[in-house]
């Protein structure tokens, strides 16, 4: 859960991260550019998507939890 | 080649399949199927609409003209969904709680219902929307007259171009018409339009379909596989485009914003969200989404230089390409796939924005307009329905009058960031009111109204100027001769990107007054109970409780829900709570809980604004209570609240415990009284038996007995028979009693002569105690229908008891008749010493003596019988307490009285 809260930050700072660089000294062709950028958004896609199935997970676990205990007081 | 006349037959085609998807989905909903139609696949297309036709067209000549700099509008959202726990998620949960139906809806009901906030956020709205309704209209027009230049006809017959401004024309009004159908159908409480919603993720599908299509035509058609591509983008002219840093971190900024306070993206995000657990899928299904928009975009646009030739508008190179290369097929399809972009875009904002001026414009003036209030019959529902059909006209022909007015130029093109920079002033009220609890209503209206302002003055007047509006005095040296007011210099930060000076200037002033305007002003008690609803959301889920109380008649809060919620749903409300409340009928007490329910459920139909003025008109002013005061005060309050909570659960808990105990004691005692029961039936069986069987032993044994002993024992036995034959009818008639098989023959009497009956039958028995019996005849002049001889028999009863148990030296009865509108009570008290206490629960079961045996001289089936009579006969006994001796009342209902 605090992972997924990081991501969208880690996310800000790797697509921010082409302006700290010296295109003076050493230019980028376009091409790198675009396989870093798809590169960072699919990474950030496959990640979060990971996350929402731990999550998913864990919310059954938590309703199936709050199943059983509804179960358990019951008799 | 396409023609132009098969294009609009394949546009109609089009448009009649969209609606038939709403159509049906309409249906599915409508019939309680919603099955697939709230699965987060759909959520997430939905979303889609972020897409416009300004990104499905513009994209590429973005990419053309300044290379990867188109990203920024996707990464943003991209930002925003994958950190969907930050924000989104809130958002979702307090537009579901707080049955929130548009962005502006949001910002008042935040701000204590302000609806002066929400009549600014429409406007803001408003304003920052038409220009991109004109944009989608322009592209769509622009994308037709690619077609229609290379049509046949005209080249065969002359044909000239179709009016341009004809076109935009039936777009508009064609667009309206399915907004006016599938937007405004039904004034649904929950504010969902499962038809629209299904036909956007429909046609989001077709975007990217088109947008792939083309983009794998490019890269596997026209060149020879990604690396022939990333070799062609490395020496085509985009390679030489700079990145701009303030550009780049400013559009993912504006674009992030504007994913969030655009009124169509809260529109479906928030208010058509049917489920949370759809983010959790969004969060990488539409960032993947968009990935998948923009991975041909550079490809397309490379190509496009290349081939294209020099000086073709690269913004309808997803268009013209594939045309020129012959795929009249592909072309359709993005035609399609562009028109696609472009309805979904104005159809959902139209709903957006009808949703708000109906409920913070027109809702408002009605209600002020309309001097009797919320509770005069008629159904408001058409005048909502009517004001949102209008509104969508009205903002569609806006979208129109601006295409013209602006004569569909290139300036169009700007204008997608500068509507967004427009619509993000939202943000810092939005973001506060869900993060702050200080925010008050104050800063918000200040910050918007700010941010607007320098918005407007840097940016849109600009843009749209011309000489009229800005003159070129103003913009390069300021008004006045100011200088530092240059609308693009401000304060004399010059050689900024327009777009960039206006985003930081316009937000950091509107952030800074927002906050200024928050500390220095206080906020009231509703925006106090709003703060800490939408700030800790996820803490306490319940609504507010806004209203305390109450002269009010639920009567007039149904004729009003009945307006707006429509006859049917308001009355299954209104019967549910009263079921709730353990009453029957339609009509609930107006306990603070139910208003604010049924202030929720109308909030999701005009807003909360609205809802709460409505509701305010007939309950008077809105007060908060101390309870609610304290739900806010702070910490230490919540704490306390949770901790009076759980006492008074342990308070619950320790009465349950005392109820169950008292019931544990009787069934012991009523155990203890079974096993008596049964000794006692052989006890009293086996008594008389026993002297039967001895005298009748005699009488047979005994020789030579005188006649006088033979009658005397004779009559022993008799008696003894007498005696058994009555206890056995005891039985026999309580257990006819108990099983509810008694017949009775109910007739009119009046009482005083049962009672008379009663008092002589009783008197006759036995003479030898003297008891008087004091009455006041006039007092039982009451005439009811019942079974008199049964009344009677518990009448004797009562009578007899005094006579038996009454251990006054100088017994006395009292009966005393009291009538009352639907019952009779007749009380029957001596001067006797009374029953005690622990005995008063048992004297009515069976066998219960309290004294001993031989004084009762009956088997203890008297009071036994006595109460199943008065269940037989509708009405109760019981043992009353404190009267000085044994007391019982009597009581009967009397609705049988002629």
């Amino acid at each position: 859960m605090d992972a997924a809260h990081l991501l969208p930050l880690l996310g800000v700072l790797l697509v921010i991260l082409p302006l700290l660089r010296n295109s003076e000294a050493e230019p980028a062709s376009t091409s790198s550019a675009i396989l870093y950028l798809f590169g960072v958004w699919f990474g950030l896609v496959l990640l979060s998507a990971m996350f929402s199935r731990l999550l998913k997970e864990q919310n059954l676990l938590k309703e199936q939890k709050e199943l059983d205990q509804e179960q358990g007081d019951a008799p | 080649m396409v023609g132009f006349n098969m294009l609009i037959v394949v546009c109609l085609a089009y448009v009649v399949l969209l609606f038939v998807i709403a159509f049906f989905a309409d249906r599915r909903a409508a019939l309680g199927k919603l099955g697939w139609l709230q699965s987060p696949i759909v959520y997430t297309l939905s979303l889609s609409i972020y897409c416009t036709a300004w990104t499905f067209y513009g994209a590429v000549g973005n990419a053309a003209r300044s290379g990867l700099e188109f990203v920024t509008i996707y990464l943003g959202p991209t930002l925003v969904m994958v950190g969907w726990l930050w924000i989104v998620r809130k958002l979702v949960r307090i537009g579901k709680t707080q049955r929130i139906t548009s962005i502006a809806d949001l910002i008042s009901s935040r701000y204590g219902k302000s609806n002066l906030l929400g009549v600014l956020v429409t406007l803001l709205a408003v304003v920052g929307t038409t220009p991109y309704i004109a944009l989608q209209l322009q592209s769509v027009t622009l994308s037709f007259a690619v077609f229609a230049d290379r049509a046949p006809e005209r080249v065969s017959s002359g044909w000239d171009l179709p009016d341009l401004n004809a076109t935009a024309l039936w777009v508009a009004a064609g667009l309206a018409l399915f907004t006016v159908l599938f937007g405004t159908r039904n004034l649904d409480a929950n504010e969902r339009h499962h038809g629209v919603v299904t036909a956007i993720a429909f046609e989001a599908i077709v975007k990217l379909v088109a947008l792939l299509a083309v983009g794998i035509f490019v890269v596997w058609g026209v060149a020879s596989g990604p690396s022939d591509i990333l070799a062609r983008i490395d020496a085509s002219p985009i390679a030489n485009w700079e990145l701009r840093p303030g550009r780049w971190a400013g559009l993912i900024f504006l674009s992030a914003a504007a994913f969030l306070c655009l009124p169509r993206m809260f529109q479906v995000m928030v208010v058509e969200n049917t489920d949370e657990r759809n983010v959790l899928t969004a969060s990488w299904a539409f960032p993947l989404y968009l990935l998948l928009m923009s991975l041909f975009v550079v490809p397309i646009a490379v190509v496009g230089l290349d081939l294209m030739p020099a000086g073709s508008n690269p913004d309808l190179f997803v268009l013209t390409l594939p045309l020129s290369q012959g795929q009249d097929g592909l072309a359709l399809l993005s035609f399609l796939g562009g028109f696609s972009s472009a309805t979904s875009m104005v159809i959902v904002a139209a709903i957006a924005l009808s949703t708000m001026v109906s409920n913070h414009i027109v809702m408002p003036i009605w209600l002020a307009a309309t001097t009797t209030g919320a509770t005069v019959s008629g159904d408001v529902r058409q005048v909502v329905l009517m004001a949102r059909r209008i509104s969508i006209g009205a903002v569609l022909a806006l979208g129109y009058a601006y295409f013209r007015y602006s004569g569909g130029g290139t300036a169009l093109a700007a204008i997608g960031l500068i509507s967004f920079t427009g619509v993000v002033q939202v943000l810092p009220a939005m973001l506060g009111g869900i993060f702050w609890r200080r925010a008050t209503r104050v800063g918000a209206a200040g910050g918007l109204i700010v941010g607007f302002i320098v918005w407007g003055y840097t940016l849109f007047l600009p843009s749209i100027g011309g000489a009229n509006i800005l003159p070129e005095t103003v913009m390069l040296s300021g008004p006045w001769g100011l200088g530092w007011l240059r609308p693009q210099a401000l304060f004399g930060i010059a050689g900024l990107d327009p777009v960039v000076h206006a985003l930081i200037w316009s937000m950091v002033l509107n952030t800074l007054v927002f906050c200024l305007g928050s500390l220095l002003s206080f906020p009231t008690p509703l925006e106090r109970l709003q703060g800490v609803q939408f700030v800790n959301i996820f803490e306490h889920s319940t609504g507010p409780r806004g209203w305390t109380k109450s002269g009010v008649e639920s009567e007039d809060l149904l004729v009003m829900s009945q307006r707006i919620l429509g006859p049917e749903q308001a009355q299954r409300l209104f019967q549910h709570e009263a079921q709730a409340q353990g009453k029957v009928g339609f009509l609930p007490d107006t306990s603070p809980d139910f208003l604010e329910l049924l202030e929720r459920e109308l909030a999701g139909s005009v807003g909360a604004a609205t809802a709460h003025a409505m509701i305010g008109q007939i309950t008077g002013s809105a007060r908060v209570s101390v309870e609610d005061l304290l739900a806010v005060a702070d910490e230490t309050a919540q704490i306390l609240e949770y901790s009076s909570q759980l006492e008074a659960k342990s308070a619950e808990l320790g009465r349950t415990a005392r109820q169950l105990r008292e019931a544990n004691e009787k069934l012991t005692e009523l155990s203890v009284q079974k096993d008596a029961f049964l000794s006692q039936i052989s006890h009293e069986l086996r008594t008389p038996m026993t002297s039967i069987r001895a005298f009748s032993e005699i009488l047979r044994d005994m020789e030579g007995m005188t006649p006088v002993d033979q009658r005397r024992y004779s009559s022993i036995i008799h008696d003894e028979t007498i005696r058994l034959t009555r206890l056995l009818d005891d039985l026999l008639d309580l257990s006819v009693l108990e099983n509810g098989q008694v017949v009775l023959n109910e007739a009119p009497v009046r009482l005083r002569d049962v009672i008379e009956r009663a008092v002589s039958a009783s008197s006759q028995a036995q003479t030898t105690q003297i008891l008087k019996v004091r009455r006041d005849t006039a007092s039982e002049m009451v005439t009811l229908v019942t079974d008199s001889d049964r009344l009677s028999q518990v009448f004797i009863n009562l009578i007899a008891n005094a006579r038996k148990y009454c251990a006054a030296p100088d017994p006395q009865l009292t009966i005393k008749v009291r009538k009352y509108e639907s019952r009779v009570e007749v009380d029957f008290v001596d001067n006797g010493q009374g029953i005690p206490t622990k005995s008063q629960s048992l004297i009515f079961e069976k066998f219960s003596r309290l004294s001993d045996h031989a004084a009762a001289g009956g088997a203890g089936l008297g009071l036994a019988i006595c109460r199943e009579i008065m269940t037989n006969l509708g009405g109760t006994i019981a043992y009353l307490p404190g009267q000085g001796g044994a007391a019982f009342r009597v009581s009967l209902n009397l609705k049988q009285v002629v």
